[in-house]
């Protein structure tokens, strides 16, 4: 399988803080769902952070091979990618054009004219097909289950409507590698097995995903490899049925806990 | 009591029968006062921008001089433009001392630290999350800097509104600079509403003065209530 991420020797430091990485390797292989665990301020959050290119390592370096990146540049390599976050950050507009927004980043001038021509048409009943645009973000939202909300404003959401829409959002890009962020921190049980399926669904057509998570029942459901992290470096790696097989590492069961180790 | 009273019917007389003098003070308040926001309002916002989201040395100084702007008051603002478009100041020569243009200026000058503060305020309101999720979502520079901007456009319209409130209800500059002139047929040239009512104060015809007072406060609660309007639909 080939790799579409490879991070080697990764540190970084907050400034005035402490080193939140401390010399991080992974290898995401093309394709594959990895997911990242490991304890409250182990570093997942920062790691993530890196890897889009938010914040430059202090050393060491990530090296992206997307199949599709157009011309190698930045922000080429970073609209390959879309990140969810920890706690759902909407826009404060509505649902529609919150799960838009990364699709017009992308769209030129002329397109996204005519898609504010075709709303405005519409507006005055005339009758206007949907442009791509629009059909793509009507996809994301039947995708997470959220069809009649386009309308809706954003403020005006439940935290796992708003955390399906981030998630909407990001899928209506396309992205090669999606990095999810304990995605389904504070939701309830049908909105984690919602989000669930549909970061599956997202997997099977392709996309690579990187989850940091705490729960392992959640990990050992999605996830084909997971890393542990501890304290800024990954202090084991592996496929996940062999991660949590028993009696497993001294590092890991500290973690788990004795009792999820099969 | 009964003086308030018959300020509001007399208010209502001159604004019923479309009273010339009255058409014409306001007419002079609205031009100066929209031209002054019309300049200031493009220039705060990108002051606001650099201020708010940019890093440079001496920003944090530049911040604390825009806050301390925010409260000079008008008449220094007036003295200032005054001295330097009096015949003898360094711009006199182009011979503005006592047209709509000085109005324009001063009130311009006036205006752009408090348009620019309270922009400022919005923009740094702005959770910086935002601006990280514009960045995962594969915003350049440019669009992640809009981003933000677009998320503080209910207090930029704040700040329009602070600004024009601001502009079209000050005495001291207009004044100063404006020099309070009505032509001979009883047409304002440089006479606003807020002048207009001292010289009726003057003159000791406060009733005037109220009914003028209730036309300018007219003005400013109807620009209000659209915005509020805009504020409430929130689709944009
Ligand atoms: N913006 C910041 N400024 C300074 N230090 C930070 C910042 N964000 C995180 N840290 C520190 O960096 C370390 C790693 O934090 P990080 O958020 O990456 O952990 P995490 O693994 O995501 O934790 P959690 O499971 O709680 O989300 C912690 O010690 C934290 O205090
Ligand atoms: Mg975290």
């Amino acid at each position: 399988m080939s790799v579409i991420l490879s991070v080697h020797g990764l540190r970084f430091a907050y400034p005035r803080g402490p080193e939140a990485l401390r010399g991080v390797d992974l290898e995401i292989r093309a394709g594959e769902v990895f997911a990242v665990i490991g304890p409250n301020g182990a570093g997942k959050t920062t790691l993530f952070r890196v890897l889009t290119m938010f914040y430059r390592p202090s050393a060491g370096e990530v090296e992206y091979r997307f199949r599709t990146a157009s011309d190698g540049s930045e922000l080429g390599l970073r609209r390959r990618m879309a990140m969810v976050f920890q706690d759902p950050v909407l826009l404060n507009a509505s649902v529609w054009e919150n799960v838009a927004y990364g699709l017009f980043l992308r769209e030129p001038l002329p397109g996204r004219l005519r898609v504010r021509l075709g709303h405005l048409a519409r507006r005055l009943r005339l009758a206007v097909p949907p442009s791509k645009l629009e059909a793509r973000v009507e996809r994301a939202l039947e995708e997470v289950g959220l069809s009649g909300f386009a309308g809706k404003h954003a403020r005006a959401l439940s935290r796992g409507e708003a955390q399906r829409v981030a998630l909407a959002r990001a899928l209506a890009v396309e992205p090669e590698l999606l990095l999810l962020d304990e995605p389904t921190a504070n939701l309830d049980p049908p909105n984690v097995l919602l989000i669930e399926e549909v970061i599956r669904r997202a997997n099977r057509r392709g996309a690579t995903v990187l989850l940091a998570s705490h729960n392992i029942g959640q990990v050992r459901r999605l996830a084909d490899r997971a890393a542990l992290l501890v304290e800024g470096r990954i202090v084991e790696s592996g496929p996940v049925e062999e991660l949590f097989r028993a009696p497993g590492s001294g590092s890991i069961r500290e973690f788990v806990g004795e009792e999820l180790l099969t | 009591m009964s003086s308030l009273v018959s300020a509001f019917s007399q208010a209502f007389s001159m604004i019923a029968r479309l009273d010339p003098y009255l058409l014409s003070v306001v007419g002079v308040s609205l031009r100066v006062s929209g031209m002054a926001l019309l300049i200031s309002v493009p220039i705060s916002a990108v002051f606001a921008s650099l201020l708010g989201l940019g890093r440079f040395p001496g920003r944090n100084l530049l911040r604390t001089l825009v806050y301390t702007g925010m409260g000079v008051p008008s008449v220094i603002v007036g003295l200032v433009v005054l001295l330097l478009l009096s015949r003898s100041g360094p711009f006199g020569g182009l011979g503005l001392l006592w047209t709509p243009t000085a109005m324009v200026i001063s009130q311009c000058v006036l205006v752009t630290p408090l348009i620019t503060g309270v922009m400022l305020s919005a923009l740094v309101a702005v959770d910086q999350a935002v601006s990280e999720a514009a960045h995962s979502l594969g915003a350049s520079r440019l669009q992640r800097v809009w981003t933000v901007i677009r998320e503080a456009r209910f207090g930029f319209l704040t700040a329009v509104l602070a600004g024009f409130g601001r502009a079209i209800s000050e005495v001291g500059s207009v004044l100063l600079v404006g020099g309070n002139i009505v032509f001979p047929g009883g047409v304002s040239y440089t006479r606003t509403l807020t002048t207009a009512i001292v010289v009726e104060t003057r003159k000791g015809r406060f009733e005037a003065a109220l009914a003028l007072g209730i036309v300018l406060i007219a003005i400013v609660l109807s620009l209000n209530l659209l915005a509020g309007r805009l504020q409430r639909r929130g689709s944009w």
